[in-house]
């Protein structure tokens, strides 16, 4: 049977894809100890994009390759965080039935950064990387696709694994940012402010009361 | 600062020349390549250039994975440098060296955002390998920037030794035939047919 396309997006839809997304990449960045900033949402090219910095700073001096396999893997992780999220914001629109299929559609269209690069586009440079470090070279193409292919299921299936303990509350801190006060069709939330709508967040998701 | 408007053709010739700079920067550092494809969309050209990066041998040292990193990042300015070149020819001197400048900060337009958004995502590992961590965001844009410079003005003095090899190319390649009114696709093949002519004109003006 025919895979059905991705549903066509209104821009309010985009936004809140991208926000959905940011919010995913940064509970991620948080939990695999990458540093994290404020969450900056607005158009590129008239495409809602994420215009949050690019964070991925090392913790500590990468000087083996084994550091850098290391680093590596926790930056593919947190660009998968994105692939999923999105994936997951899919899932929640009524009538569109997500298959396993769509992933592959969702990474080549995925949300752009502020320099129009998606989350695959970048994990494609580092995968090649990684296979350097971990696998045997070798002169074929295809083998270099297989090898990348077979690593990163193997990352996708691990973040999934941690994804799934905070995927409710990247809902809920979702839409607790995007109702912040977006100014000329850009959003911009500051890290501390993110700090105290994540405990929000957490209140909300246990249906405690929420602190005054 | 607005860039000078470019007509169909002349924009071809920007295109063309951008995507031979990654061709024959990729060649140089050892990568695969492949063809190159030139299209034409809403008035303005765009283009690719078929790359292979990959790993020459085992990346089992810091510095071996450093070693790739300069390379495909050479590979990644390795465009805009050469279009930069390209208006410095088509419109001056003076346009091309406030152009260099202003890609050492920003970007020039669109056409060379995605390289500098890889090559970005890139340097950040670099920096990791090659300077102290430092607990402040500023900082570590700082080493980031400060790396992108440097390699901005390595890639610029390898690509001095083959430019007039590459505007010669660039010559024999625009005169090659599209496939529609859109579209030119060249081939690595005839790609490297071309290469050959180009080094031998140079030869003869020396």
């Amino acid at each position: 049977m025919e895979l059905s396309p991705l549903p066509t997006l209104t821009d309010l839809q985009q936004y809140g894809r991208v926000v959905h997304h940011d919010i995913a990449q940064r509970l991620m960045s948080k939990r695999l100890g990458f540093e994290t900033g404020q969450l900056f949402v607005g158009a590129l090219f008239g495409q809602p994009s994420s215009l949050s910095k690019n964070r991925s700073k090392a913790p500590i001096k990468l000087d083996s390759s084994a550091a850098v396999a290391d680093h590596l893997r926790r930056r593919i992780m947190v660009l998968c965080a994105g692939v999923i999220s999105e994936a997951q914001w899919f899932e929640q629109l009524p009538g569109f039935e997500i298959k396993d299929a769509h992933i592959t559609s969702i990474c080549k269209n995925g949300v752009t950064d502020g320099t129009w690069l998606t989350d695959d586009d970048k994990l494609q440079e580092l995968l090649i990387i990684l296979c350097g470090i971990e696998r045997e070279p070798s002169e074929n193409d295809d083998f270099l696709e297989d090898q990348k292919y077979e690593i990163f299921n193997e990352i996708y299936q691990e973040t999934l694994n941690i994804f799934n303990e905070f995927s409710e509350k990247i809902f809920i801190l979702a839409k607790l940012a995007f109702n912040e006060s977006w100014r000329s069709g850009r959003l911009i939330v500051s890290d501390e402010r993110l700090v105290s709508l994540e405990a929000e967040a957490d209140a909300l998701s246990l249906n405690k009361p929420i602190d005054a | 600062m607005a860039l000078p408007a470019t007509t169909h053709t002349i924009d071809d010739s920007r295109v063309i020349h951008h995507e031979l700079g990654h061709w024959l920067m990729a060649r140089e550092m050892g990568f695969s390549v492949g063809h190159i494809f030139i299209e034409r969309k809403s008035a303005k050209a765009s283009g690719h250039a078929k790359v292979y990066p990959r790993a020459p041998s085992r990346l089992d040292k810091a510095e071996a994975v450093d070693d790739y990193l300069s390379k495909r990042i050479r590979v990644l300015l390795a465009g805009v440098i050469v279009e930069i070149e390209w208006y410095k020819k088509t419109f001056g001197d003076e346009l091309g060296k406030q152009l260099d400048r202003i890609y050492e900060n920003p970007v020039i337009d669109r056409s060379g955002i995605n390289d500098k958004g890889k090559a970005e995502e890139l340097l950040a590992i670099l920096a990791g390998i090659r300077k102290a961590p430092t607990a402040q965001y500023n900082a570590f844009s700082d080493q980031v920037r400060a790396l992108f410079v440097e390699i901005y003005r390595d890639a610029k003095l390898l690509i001095e030794a083959f430019l007039e090899k590459l505007f010669a190319l660039a010559d024999l390649v625009a005169n090659e035939p599209w496939q529609n009114d859109t579209t030119l696709d060249v081939t690595n093949r005839r790609l490297i047919e071309l290469n050959d002519v180009a080094a031998e004109i140079v030869a003869s003006k020396a």
